[in-house]
């Protein structure tokens, strides 16, 4: 077995390009990041609920991962590996991963209310206190100080154009990929083995070059910094730069070349290769388009959004690793596998594009966090019997439960990998965001999974059940989002018990005229489903329940897969067989007082 | 007596008692629905109004119909020689016709137009009476119309009746659609005669269903005296003539679906369920080079046949949303949006051979974003509003000076010559020439207006309307006007899109693409929701009930106006995005030869300019230089920024119409 998946590890080597690295007092900086100023607020319930999946347990588990996979003795670093099939398993590549924890730790706060390792998060935060404007702008969604405000503005003053880690070609900008300036100038290649050579500071001829082979996407922390200075800012010299960097990212050989298919990639968001990398990419493009109100671009992201969802199967929110690996001299086992990272990014980007208005993508958000919610390594017993069962190993591989890694499409390898974690960690929280949203008295459902806020609560008894209830706070309206898989003219409802009478509006059932304390039972037909899909040349049969997989079958690890991986924990595990009537629970559920909004352009 | 034709006649004395066929004007014609008309109308924006384009498509259908031949309908109309001519064609009667009778009840409803309603009732007489024996509709053998066989379908050597499958159960969704209007159960009796009769002909092999293809006619067509002389299943996705398979075999499951939903008979579901398992065979779909066969072929890729494969895809849908199958409702879907990806979809252009786009396939990516939108497997309207904005606009003929030019630019041919236009296909392959009173050359190119026909790039139209492409848009048409606003419970209302139309409840005026802005009269709604475009920004929407800002809620992608009077004039302010973009037109058949390029200004979803930069073909090959045909994207006055004003129209299409879509 080899020790490392084989799969590229995103390493940060871009030099900021923010000349001032903005120095702060103290003071400010103690204060903007202290214990109390990062505490989630909000209020604990208490409640019978369904026992079904609930991503703010999700996210509560993900903290422990978040605050514990660092190494404070080493400025946060975040291990980037950590194998427990090792007997004893040892973390490994401190990397700098540390932004994509305290981002996602903003998040999962908010969603669980845990308090768990808050110092840890504190010294992170201080940290990177002067780490880049999309950070900055991040933590100021959670903390709405005016001092996260004055720290954009600097920001923006401070920008450099010309900063010796940008490459300028013609009327284009861009990031050598995985490759770094010396003192003296010259650069230097450190990504690794270089599978399709590259040699810096050329302009790179395709996307898979180098070790990762995702060249755009190592251009995303300029497009996001950049667009969060145009939201704030009318400044020309930003502006001129996020475009020279979009035109870069637009190169047609920098997209996938589609001769057999005759519409060019470029033009239609066609992509190959890295699916991480890709989806993540695309959800920096789609800011761009926002911002820079570019419609050409947004349609192009919505269609490689599109090429995305054709690469994997919605139903079972799977997504390969790589797609068509061998066509960019990589391994054909990297199709086979999973990384939580490109099942993450995918969501996200579905909500990112719903949110822009690109489109209604929330079923495939439903279906790809069941998904991520089955890829959490949340089974702590399972991992320590792996591991081996020293104290000294149990102490380690706890400070691992909550994290995501790598796997096949019905295993996970036993493995967490730093990026994984942090993107499995905020894709839990877009999906539990967009559960249900609230606007002057109108509560929107968009999902039937469950969620506390401090409008309204939705239980939801899928996949036992084809029922969900509604817990009036707030709302006035509720306006329900139906899935496909629903007929709406099947469903029955009601308000407090008495037969209710919505109004079907589109796919939305509007509820009217609600009080306070209403609850809203809404019941339909849920039937069970067998499919039939080929997956990486293997014909796999998929039971469903709605929009949850009840059984897959078969249920081994592709060959390919074993082959460098002997090892794998087996998921969709048919616990809900025969089972008609979803288990209730007693928990003490979160309220936030206020959640991050996420879509801000 | 066959129990069918008994059935029939007794149909045929109710109608004629009831007068519903020869009185259909009274059905359309409710006045004044919402009971009040301003007393002072405004003027309103002189911009793109569907209600329009469907009085227009009227013109187009019912021009292109022959009282002296049983109302039979022309195939093309041949514009670019004068005088213009217009053709009969093999099998138009039972292959085209029935998508008229679906047509008209649509477009009568959208446009109010009262044009030529003699015509329109001679031509549902005449349909009656040919499927007076079994149900179906069929092409006659008969001395009068000489093209029944040979004339680019069917052998020309077997000249019997026949029976188009596919356009029979068109027929069958025609009739549910007559019988939305009125409710009367006589529409519901014709659909059942018909559907019973196409079920007989269903031949079913375990859990396939299917039929065959004689090679009588179009393909797929069912011989009246012979019988099906194979029961062969088609092994190939581009079988028969048009090589299109699918197409015949699924698109009678839209009939069956229709039925189905009218009649509870589980009947047609079952047929429905084995015609597309045997439809969705992966060995009948797959792409080129794009994935590995079997994956391709789950999710829909296809080569050939745009229309056909989407006509089918149609078929497939309605099946799957009455059946509860989501995968093939995914399939679908996933389908669409391959096929969305191998145009420009902004530009509304679908290529299926080098440049050119045939206009069937924009009417059924029109009525299939529609229809994916109410199945709720996404939301496409801003797609539904580019294709109506673009595309499938650009395919009407509109512009009767236009039409002129083309036709004088062109030769002169003496009727009947043994040559023809750019689009008359008689003179080579399986077709016979000149045929006797095949061509007519009166008055052409008025009723060439209103039809449809097919683009080359995004430059010209074909010098050519072609009646499957009249019906077929016309419905498209119809599909996006009725999906502009939507009425949800007893006083509430849904707007979709940013277009012009009038309703019982509310009135939309849009400015767009001079002006970003949108005016809604309320007329009796407590609640209105407004959904914003992709290129709009929320927080650059300026919204006013009676002058006075308001903030509205959102829900997602909609603005909700709640509490309301019932009397307000709601305005919607926003900038309107301007873009600018280059494209390549895929060569579906060799896409290796997808070489033809655009750049494309777009305020908001309006194509205001399309500029070809480089060309499909070397210079030399034909449409590689400018041509004489009718003109595409004469847009410059849409970059004034201010509209143009008109009055009001006066028609308000009324509470009862026809829902097109399956949910």
């Amino acid at each position: 077995m080899s020790r490392r998946p084989g799969l590229p590890v995103f390493i940060l080597s871009i030099i900021p390009s923010w000349l001032s690295l903005l120095s702060a007092s103290d003071s400010l900086k103690d204060e903007l990041t202290s214990i109390d100023a990062i505490r989630p607020r909000g209020e604990w319930i208490d409640a019978e609920v369904p026992d079904t999946l609930r991503l703010a347990e999700h996210g509560r588990l993900a903290v422990n991962c978040m605050t514990a996979n660092v190494d404070p003795g080493n400025n946060y670093l975040v291990f980037q590996a950590f194998d427990f099939w090792e007997k004893p398993p040892v973390a490994r590549q401190p990397s700098g991963l540390h932004s994509k924890n305290s981002r996602a730790l903003a998040l999962l706060r908010t969603m669980c209310g845990s308090e768990q390792n808050l110092e840890i998060e504190s010294g992170m935060m201080k940290v990177l206190f002067s780490n880049s404007p999309f950070m900055v702008k991040h933590w100021y969604k959670r903390d709405p100080n005016p001092a996260w405000r004055d720290r954009i503005d600097t920001f923006i003053d401070g920008y450099n154009p010309n900063s010796s880690n940008i490459v300028h070609v013609e009327d284009r900008a861009f990031h050598p990929p995985e490759s770094t300036i010396l003192p003296d100038g010259t650069w230097k290649f450190i990504g690794g083995n270089q599978v399709i050579p590259y040699n810096p500071p050329e302009e790179p001829q395709a996307d898979h070059v180098g070790t990762e082979g995702c060249v755009k996407w190592h251009q995303i922390w300029s497009l996001r910094d950049l667009v969060g200075c145009r939201q704030f800012s009318n400044d020309r010299v930003t502006h001129e730069q996020l475009l020279k960097f979009t035109r870069f990212c637009m190169r047609p050989e920098l997209w996938e070349q589609t001769p057999d298919w005759g519409n060019p990639g470029n033009e239609h968001g066609i992509w190959g290769g890295h699916f991480h990398g890709g989806t993540g990419f695309l959800q920096a493009l789609l800011d761009v388009g926002r911002v820079e109100h570019d419609n050409r671009i947004k349609q192009i992201v919505r269609e490689g959004y599109d090429h995305a969802r054709r690469m994997g199967n919605i139903r079972l929110g799977w997504f390969p690793c790589w797609s068509s690996p061998e066509k960019y001299k990589r391994g054909g086992m990297l199709k086979q596998l999973y990384e939580a990272c490109g099942t993450a990014d995918t969501l996200i980007l579905a909500v990112k594009l719903t949110d822009a208005g690109m489109g209604d993508y929330w079923d495939d958000v439903d279906s790809i966090a069941r998904r991520l919610a089955v890829l959490q390594w949340i089974e702590e017993d399972e991992m320590l019997r792996k591991a081996g069962g020293s104290p000294e190993s149990d102490a380690l591989v706890r400070r691992f439960v909550g994290g995501f890694g790598n796997g096949g499409l019905a295993s996970r390898i036993y493995q967490t990998t730093g990026c994984c974690s942090a993107n499995g960690s905020i894709a839990l929280y877009y999906a539990w965001e967009g559960i249900t949203r609230f606007s002057q008295g109108v509560a929107t459902v968009n999902m039937f999974l469950n969620r506390a806020s401090t409008w309204m609560d939705v239980d939801s008894y899928l996949p036992y059940e084809g029922k969900l209830v509604l817990r009036n706070k707030k709302a006035h309206t509720a306006m329900v989002r139906i899935p496909y898989y629903v007929d709406p003219v099947s469903i029955r409802s009601s308000i407090n018990g008495k037969m209710a009478d919505p109004v079907l509006a589109g796919r939305h059932l509007i509820f009217r005229g609600l009080q306070p304390g209403d609850a809203i039972m809404i019941e339909f037909p849920l039937e069970e489903t067998v499919s039939q899909y080929t997956i990486g040349g293997v014909v796999y049969h998929l039971k469903m329940r709605g929009g949850s997989v009840i059984r897959l079958w078969p249920r081994n690890p592709h060959p390919e897969l074993v082959a460098s991986y002997s090892d794998h924990y087996m998921i969709y595990d048919p616990k809900y067989k025969d089972v008609s009537e979803a288990p209730l629970r007693k928990i003490s559920r979160f309220v936030p007082d206020r959640v991050i909004a996420l879509d801000d352009l | 007596m066959p129990e069918n034709r008994r059935e029939f006649l007794k149909i045929s004395v109710m109608l004629a008692g009831a007068g519903v066929v020869p009185g259909c004007s009274r059905v359309f014609f409710p006045e004044n629905p919402d009971g009040r008309v301003y007393s002072n109308s405004p003027n309103i924006p002189a911009t793109l109004d569907l209600a329009d384009h469907g009085r227009m498509a009227i013109n187009g259908i019912l021009g292109s119909l022959n009282p002296d031949v049983e109302f039979e309908s022309v195939f093309y109309h041949i514009l670019d020689v004068h005088p213009p001519y217009m053709l009969h064609w093999s099998t138009m009667v039972s292959g085209v016709m029935p998508k008229y009778i679906e047509a008209l009840p649509m477009l009568r409803t959208m446009s109010g137009s009262r044009q030529d309603l003699d015509i329109q009732e001679g031509f549902l007489q005449a349909m009656l009476r040919n499927a007076e024996d079994d149900g179906l509709v069929y092409d006659r053998a008969d001395e009068t119309r000489p093209w029944n066989v040979g004339v680019y379908y069917g052998r020309p050597d077997w000249n019997e009746d026949y029976a188009n499958m596919a356009g029979n159960g068109r027929l069958i969704s025609g009739f549910t659609f007559w019988h939305q209007l009125p409710g009367d159960d006589i529409w519901k009796r014709l659909a059942r005669r018909s559907a019973e009769r196409m079920l007989d002909l269903v031949i079913e092999e375990g859990d396939y269903a299917y039929y065959p293809n004689p090679g009588l006619g179009n393909d797929f067509s069912y011989p009246r005296e012979s019988g099906w002389i194979t029961r062969d299943p088609p092994e190939r996705s581009n079988e028969g003539f048009e090589g299109a398979t699918l197409f015949y075999l699924l698109q009678p499951v839209r009939g069956f679906m229709r039925y189905y939903q009218l009649s509870g008979d589980e009947r047609f579901l079952d047929v429905s369920r084995k015609f597309v398992r045997f439809g969705t065979q992966p060995k009948l779909w797959g792409a080129v080079n794009d994935m590995k066969p079997p994956s391709g072929a789950e999710r829909g890729h296809f080569t050939g046949h745009f229309h056909g494969r989407l006509a089918a895809l149609r078929g497939m849908l309605d099946y799957a949303v009455l059946a509860g199958d989501a995968r093939v409702q995914l399939m679908v879907r996933d389908s669409y949006e391959w096929a969305r990806q191998r145009g420009i979809h902004r530009l509304g252009v679908f290529p299926h051979t080098y440049e050119y786009t045939e206009g069937c396939t924009l009417g059924d990516m029109t009525c299939l974003s529609v229809a994916l939108t109410d199945a709720g497997l996404g939301d496409y309207w801003d797609d539904v509003e580019m294709y109506s904005r673009n595309g499938l606009i650009c395919l009407q003929a509109t512009d009767l000076d236009e039409l002129k030019r083309v036709s004088e630019a062109g030769k002169y041919r003496p009727p009947e010559s043994n040559w023809g236009g750019f689009a008359d296909s008689r003179f080579g392959g399986n077709n016979r020439g000149v045929l006797p009173k095949q061509e007519l050359h009166d008055h052409v190119l008025k009723r060439a207006i209103g039809a449809f026909g097919h683009l080359q790039g995004a430059r010209f139209q074909f010098p050519l309307m072609m009646a499957c492409c009249t019906a077929n848009c016309s419905q498209g048409l119809y599909h996006a006007w009725e999906g502009i606003l939507r009425k949800s419970g007893r006083d509430a209302v849904d707007v979709n899109m940013w277009l012009n139309r009038r309703s019982p409840w509310l009135d939309i005026w849009s400015w767009l693409p001079y002006e970003g802005r949108l005016m809604l009269y309320n007329k009796g709604m407590t609640r209105i929701t407004i959904r914003k475009p992709a290129w709009a920004r929320p927080s650059r929407i300026r919204c006013r009930v009676n002058g006075v800002d308001a903030v509205p809620a959102w829900s997602g992608n909609r603005m909700l106006l709640t509490q309301l009077r019932g009397n307000e004039i709601i305005e919607l302010e926003t900038e309107v995005t301007r873009d600018r973009g280059s494209y390549t037109l895929v060569n579906l058949h060799a896409p290796h030869e997808s070489k033809e390029q655009y750049t494309c200004e777009f305020h908001g979803h309006t194509a205001i300019s399309a500029v070809r930069i480089r060309a499909g073909r070397d210079p030399g090959e034909p449409y590689s230089e400018n041509l004489d045909w009718y003109r595409l994207f004469r847009r410059e006055h849409m970059r004034a920024s201010h509209a143009p004003m008109k009055a009001m129209p006066a028609h308000i299409p009324p509470h009862r119409i026809i829902k097109c879509t399956i949910t």
